[in-house]
């Protein structure tokens, strides 16, 4: 760094900011070099003056008090390039929306806005240089694996925009047959059998383990497709037995029209099976059987006719013929008489109702297969249910926690013929951008110092998106194009070996120093780390609204919940901060899926430290909020200000004491083994 | 790896009272590893010990830092001036560590922050459990690759002893008899023929109970008996 | 006349998404949105979590829209509407029409200089919109209107933004394909008279419930109902009713008015919410789960009601309860109709089906999203991903070049 000092822009907004916050003291802020007073720093004519000073002034740091806006991060973006700064060497500090719209009184949003502008600059004087990016040069081709429908869709869009794909089909993996078309690298060989083992490597660039009749195979992909079917039935011997619909399915079309069905009367059970895709089969088969002269009774108590169609085709076979029986509570009773079956149910308004059928069909949502196998092998998490990965909001309806790996279909959820194809073809497109072929410039998130890594693996547990992999290098390696940055693996790692570009460790530590000390506000801060996902839009928002809340609430951002360590929580507490509270996104809508918990983990943590300390444990607190959701914030931070009011003596050594509980409890180990719970640190 | 588990904050600051400006070294390998003494825990030590003498009134000075491996003098020796600059130290290694430091800087007075529990594995991320006591001649050929001398609480060498119950050591109900383990094992190996076998008297005399032990490996010595003497 | 090789209409979530992912592929791509805001309906929209999220996407739209800024990414235009599309493959034709805004958007800062000097309230900062980040002139409500030459505003902007001239201007762009996202129409509930929608005081919309929650949070529902806490939910209003010329499910009601219901009760004490329904839709992401373990302030009636007219104690309704198959009355304070989705707004040139859904599109022009049928956020997304890969794959069969492919 040249000896200037870092620089300092302050952006009046034309004007707009005079008399909420007083320039001079910003400009005095302790530490800076040149400063720069602007009205227009995101118009052109604005960060052009701005590029050509900071060049003139010699910064090679600068820090730019303007607001939250896009406008003006894309602004900073130029004044970078424009003056040769490392892109992470700058920064804007919000004062507009953050300081001077929601505090009325001048004083006070000038105070925390020279902490904020101090707090800047300290990150940024402890921001590591950025490495190059990593070059990615993807396959160019796609894995499917399923020959379903939905995989099918995919394979053939794929084909379509001129990506290689091959189809490997797991169902038929034991059949001792030998692939019809044995090379899986031709572009238009027919399915595989085969069973996927292992998929190592990133998005773009993935090796899948294969195991077909030939023997095992290794192939380069930039994308794997799940698409599995539950698998074949084998077609029932006669009429008298109970059948699933998939089962009823295959038969008709393994056989064509059913002479053995003619003229016979057919039940179709849907009363626990609300899903459109069971409605879907039922009413075709119902459709056809009753124009082949049949009869179809469906008992029903919520008919699933959420989806394309589905509302019209019911209408139509109801005019064409098919009964349709609604039951409340109780299930149907089933039995017997000169071989049919008969079937009871209580129908509101006309009392007990019974039909004799010669097939039942039961709708049951179409059971996947055993997908254990195919999950740990893509190393994606199941639902409880045995599912495809998690019902995050994040991830619906294609993709999973692994960049690059996509699921669709019956095994996800039950989807009809046309969500089917559609999935496909949006899966299709989302890994094509994963693998098409062209280099790829990714930039790189999390960097390992290999001199700190002990190789002792947490962060390739922890990491959410499956970014970590074990290399031949002495330290563990971050794939950069499945890395997305969250700060999970940094805030676990014991060796304090991986900094993150945009926050690294040390940073966050420095930044929270330079935030904890500086003029007076309001009353002891508070520290509110805020997901850059959600709690800080929600911030924003109250900005733009002018919603006042406590001048002494200081954000700060990081790009996931799950970045926040310990020591993050106990700093402010120690330097003095009334209270620290933990913001982000709710468990199942996190980007990073494991961001809130985490989060919790480590106040927990952090709380039986404070108050093994006798510092206020119960001072740290963990909150969910959407990023649209701007009511919740405001009256969250409005109840934190007022219980950090309040807060006495008194009710600090009662949460001292209930945090000296939980640990107690912690600390009942069986075995002679050690678990770091939360108990730990103060039994 | 070895596990280890910090000592109770009051312990360490019991320690540290009479000293006002110490040093605390980490291990960045074993106790890196079962988040007991890495830089994080050297760091989080730290801060506790500062913010707790401050509040005293008594502050204290503590100079912090992370060591590959304590095991090794070479890693030691760097440390010099630091160790010179405090009045105590203070590792955050297993007991081999401690003492490491301990030889190497015999004018400075060397305190353990750790209770170094056991030779263990992960079982999940923040579980670890003990898996050998390095009884010096290992018998798991004979056992099914499970250790009967860390896993059966009595240290068994032929089978059970009569006091298991629903598949629980009688010493302590919440751990599996190591002997069933070790059935279970053979039994799915197809070798419970091996139980038949009757292991003799074990030779304690190599093992930790015995004296203290020393490896010399005559391929890979680099020393000469002189200049140890 | 503009050009781009991939026109967008509409920037709903399907729009958006489908625009991204063309742009990411290195296509020059242009989005046209009618309206003054960025992200289509889901853009209003509220939170519905509880003690956790309830997978309604409305958080993951606003995601998209601030993703928008990322490089490479498409242009944008707002206030301005596609009237007429015309062309083959390779070569179609947009007609424009931009409405005044009255703000320059590429010049507002949104400091809210002229919001405080307009003498009549004619500016707004749209304070929730997450794109553009700029202010929206009403002309109809400036006193320019009336002939008064009042400027108050475009002196009071420091970065001479206000543009105070009224009117539309006409404009075309090209584009060798084109994704449609042009999205849903609600059903207008006052159709329904029986309901009251627009007569009586307290029977409001999923979507008036929606857009109030977002904007002023529960306070919305005290303003309806100042003690109001009987709350009842119509499903299908506007759904799977030949009668009305609706015989689609619109697939979203029945998990919106849920998780809606369960965002109130959550949060205002002492509410009850009664949903009156036909079939439960259980088939969204984690619905079956909410629909099975029901707070005990919600009850569920199955049998849609005849009518709601104004009682003494507040609204009454009555309706059949099927699950008894008895004629009953209940009592609320607040009614919301869950109103369905009908096409969109029309574009010359374009086929449209039932309901005004658009079907049979010509080679080269891409349905997206709930302009082809009704469909949930996160199917909005899905979508807007075919639609990319289908309209990549009628620029592949032309041979124009695709940048990022040899
Ligand atoms: C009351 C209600 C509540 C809902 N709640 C939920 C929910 O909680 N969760 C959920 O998943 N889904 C919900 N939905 C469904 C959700 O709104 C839709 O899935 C989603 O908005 C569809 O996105 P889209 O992009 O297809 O269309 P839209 O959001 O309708 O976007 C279409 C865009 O195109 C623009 N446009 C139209 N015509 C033109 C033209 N000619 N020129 C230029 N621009 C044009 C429009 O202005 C609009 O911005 C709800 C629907 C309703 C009715
Ligand atoms: S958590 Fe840290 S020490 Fe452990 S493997 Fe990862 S980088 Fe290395
Ligand atoms: S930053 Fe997040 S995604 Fe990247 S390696 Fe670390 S934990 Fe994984
Ligand atoms: S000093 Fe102890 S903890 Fe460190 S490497 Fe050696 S044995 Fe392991
Ligand atoms: S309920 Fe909806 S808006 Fe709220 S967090 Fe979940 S998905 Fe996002
Ligand atoms: S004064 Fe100008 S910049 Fe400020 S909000 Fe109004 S139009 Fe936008």
């Amino acid at each position: 760094m040249s000896g200037t000092g870092p620089a300092l822009i302050i952006c009046t907004c034309g004007g707009a900011l005079a008399g909420r916050l007083v320039f001079d003291r910003l400009a005095a802020t302790p530490g800076f070099g040149p400063v720069m007073v602007t009205q227009d720093f995101c118009m052109p004519e604005g960060w052009r003056r701005a590029a050509v000073w900071c060049r003139q002034a010699g910064a090679d740091v600068l820090v730019v008090a303007a607001c939250g806006t896009p406008a003006a991060t894309e602004a900073l973006g130029r004044v970078a390039t424009a003056a040769g700064l490392d892109a992470h060497r700058a920064t804007v500090v919000d004062v507009r929306e953050a300081c001077a719209w929601v505090h009325p009184e001048p004083r006070w949003a000038t105070a925390k806005g020279v902490r904020l502008i101090a707090a800047a600059a300290a990150g940024l004087t402890e921001a590591v240089r950025t490495p190059p990016p990593a070059e990615i040069i993807p396959s160019g081709r796609v894995l499917v694996v399923g020959p379903s429908r939905a995989g099918l869709a995919a394979a053939g869009r794929l084909r379509e925009l001129g990506c290689q794909v091959v189809v490997l089909d797991p169902s038929r993996s034991d059949s001792s047959r030998a692939s019809p078309a044995g090379d899986p690298t031709s572009p238009d060989s027919v399915p595989i059998p085969g069973r996927l083992l292992e998929v190592t490597g990133q998005a773009g660039d993935f090796t899948a383990r294969v195991e077909t009749a030939e023997g095992i195979l290794d192939l380069r992909v930039g994308a794997v497709i799940v698409a599995v079917e539950p698998p074949a039935h084998v077609p029932p011997p006669d009429t008298s037995s109970l059948l699933t619909l998939l089962a009823m399915e295959r038969w008709i079309a393994t056989a064509g029209t059913t002479p053995s069905l003619h003229g016979k009367t057919v039940a179709f059970l849907l009363e626990d099976c609300p899903w459109p895709s069971a409605t879907e089969s039922a009413l075709s088969l119902a459709l056809s059987l009753v124009r082949q002269g049949g009869r179809s009774l469906i008992y029903y108590r919520d008919l699933g006719v959420a989806g394309r169609g589905l509302e019209e085709r019911f209408r139509e076979a109801r005019h064409a013929g098919v009964t349709f029986i609604r039951m409340e509570s109780d299930p149907p009773r089933i039995g017997e008489r000169d071989g049919r079956w008969v079937v009871e149910v209580d129908v509101p308004g006309l009392g007990l109702f019974a039909e004799t059928a010669d097939v039942l069909v039961r709708g049951d949502a179409a059971r996947p297969p055993d997908l254990g196998d195919l999950a740990e092998a893509l190393r994606v998490d199941l639902r409880p249910d045995g599912r495809g990965p998690g019902e995050r909001m994040p991830l619906e309806p294609v993709f999973t926690e692994r960049p690059g790996v996509f699921w669709i279909g019956p095994s996800r959820s039950p989807c009809t013929v046309d969500q089917a194809i559609r999935h496909g073809e949006a899966a299709a497109m989302a890994a094509l951008a994963a693998a098409a072929p062209g280099r790829r410039a990714v930039s790189v998130q999390a960097i390992v110092d290999t001199g700190r890594c002990a190789l002792c693996l947490t962060c390739l547990r922890v990491c959410p998106h499956r970014a970590v992999t074990i290399g031949d290098g002495p330290a563990i390696e971050v794939l950069p194009a499945a890395c997305q940055g969250c700060g999970v693996c940094a805030a676990a790692c014991p060796a304090g070996a991986i900094q993150m570009v945009e926050a690294p460790g040390r940073r966050l530590l420095a930044e929270l120093d330079a935030l904890l000390s500086g003029p007076a506000l309001d009353g002891d801060p508070i520290i509110m780390f805020a997901c850059a996902n959600s709690a800080v839009p929600a911030a924003r928002t109250l900005g733009r609204l002018r919603h006042a809340y406590a001048d002494r609430i200081l954000l700060v951002s990081v790009p996931c919940l799950g970045r926040i360590e310990p020591e993050h929580c106990l700093r402010p507490l120690a330097a003095g901060a009334r209270r620290v509270l933990l913001c982000g996104c709710y468990d199942r809508s996190c980007q990073h899926l494991v961001g809130p918990r985490r989060a919790r983990m480590a106040a927990e943590r952090a709380a039986v430290v404070a108050g093994a300390l006798g510092l206020d444990g119960g001072a740290i607190q963990t909150a969910s909020v959407a990023p649209v959701d701007w009511h919740r914030l405001a009256a969250l931070l409005d109840a934190v200000a007022a219980v950090a009011e309040e807060g006495g003596a008194g009710d600090r050594a009662a949460r001292g004491e209930a945090a000296g509980e939980r640990a107690a409890e912690g600390s009942a180990a069986g075995e002679r083994t050690v678990k770091v719970g939360t108990g730990k640190v103060a039994a | 790896m070895i596990i280890a588990e910090r000592k109770p904050l009051e312990a360490i600051a019991g320690m540290m009272a009479p000293y006002r400006k110490v040093l605390v070294v980490g291990c960045g390998t074993c106790t890196s590893i079962c988040f007991a003494g890495g830089a994080r825990e050297v760091a989080m030590l730290g801060s506790l010990v500062r913010l707790a003498r401050q509040s005293q009134g008594t502050p204290v000075e503590i100079a912090e830092v992370t060591v590959h491996r304590q095991c090794d003098a070479e890693y030691l020796l760097p440390l010099a001036p630091q160790v010179e600059a405090a009045e105590a130290v203070f590792s955050m290694a297993c007991g081999c560590g401690v003492q490491l430091l301990a030889e190497t800087f015999p004018a400075r007075r060397v305190f353990p922050a750790l209770d170094t529990k056991f030779m263990g594995v992960t079982v999940a991320p923040g579980w670890w459990a003990e898996r050998c006591r390095g009884c010096g001649e290992c018998v798991l050929d004979r056992t099914g690759g499970i250790c009967p001398i860390t896993r059966c609480s009595k240290g068994l060498l032929n089978g059970p002893c009569g006091g298991y119950r629903n598949g629980k050591c009688e010493v302590d109900p919440s751990i599996d008899c190591g002997w069933l383990l070790i059935f279970e094992r053979l039994k799915a190996l197809g070798e419970l023929e091996a139980l038949r076998a009757i292991n003799g008297p074990k030779d304690w005399s190599v093992s930790a109970a015995g004296r203290p032990r020393s490896v010399v490996r005559e391929d890979v010595r680099t020393y000469t008996e002189e200049a140890t003497a | 006349m503009l050009t781009c090789t991939a026109l967008v209409v509409g920037s709903g979530v399907a729009g958006l998404t489908a625009a991204q992912a063309l742009a990411a592929r290195g296509l020059s791509v242009m989005v046209v949105e009618q309206g003054s805001v960025v992200g289509g309906h889901a853009a209003g929209y509220a939170c519905k979590a509880g003690a956790d999220c309830v997978l309604c996407g409305v958080c993951l739209a606003a995601q998209g829209i601030r993703s928008l800024r990322a490089a490479p990414g498409p242009v944008v235009r707002v206030d301005t509407s596609v009237v007429a599309l015309e062309g083959s493959p390779g070569r179609f034709t947009a007609r424009l029409v931009q409405r005044a805004r009255g703000i320059d958007v590429a010049r507002c800062t949104a400091c809210g200089l002229c919001v405080r000097v307009c003498p009549v309230g004619a500016i707004s900062p749209l304070p929730w919109a997450e794109e553009p980040r700029a202010c929206v002139l009403d002309f109809d409500a400036c006193l320019r209107a009336s002939g008064n030459p009042c400027a108050l505003c475009r002196e009071a902007c420091p970065f001479g933004a206000v543009r105070l001239e009224p009117g539309t201007r006409e404009d075309t762009v090209t584009a060798a394909v084109v994704v449609v996202a042009t999205g849903f129409t609600p059903f207008p509930a006052s159709a329904k008279s029986r309901f009251g929608y627009g007569r009586l005081p307290g029977v409001i919309t999923t979507m008036d419930l929606e857009q109030g929650l977002r904007q002023q949070g529960t306070a919305y529902l005290e303003h309806q109902a100042p003690a109001g806490r009987r709350l009842a939910f119509v499903h299908c209003v506007g759904s799977r009713d030949v009668a009305a010329g609706r015989g689609w499910c619109s697939q979203v009601c029945c998990p919106t008015a849920l998780r809606l219901a369960r965002r109130l009760a959550g949060d205002v004490p002492d509410l009850e919410a009664t949903l009156f329904f036909m079939d439960l839709q259980r088939c969204a992401p984690g619905i079956a789960r909410l629909f099975r373990v029901l707070p005990p302030e919600i009850h569920l009636v199955r049998g849609l009601p005849a009518e709601v007219r104004a009682g003494t104690g507040g609204l009454v309704v009555t309706y059949e309860d099927l699950a008894t198959a008895t004629r009953c009355q209940g009592e609320f304070d607040v009614i919301v109709l869950a109103v369905g989705m009908d096409g969109p707004p029309s574009v010359g040139g374009l086929p449209e089906g039932t309901g005004g859904f658009l079907t049979d599109l010509p080679r080269g022009v891409v349905a997206a999203g709930a302009c082809g049928g009704p469909v949930s956020i996160a199917e909005a997304a899905a979508e807007g991903l075919r639609a990319a890969g289908a309209a990549l794959k009628t620029l592949e069969e032309l041979a124009c070049p695709v940048p990022g492919r040899h």
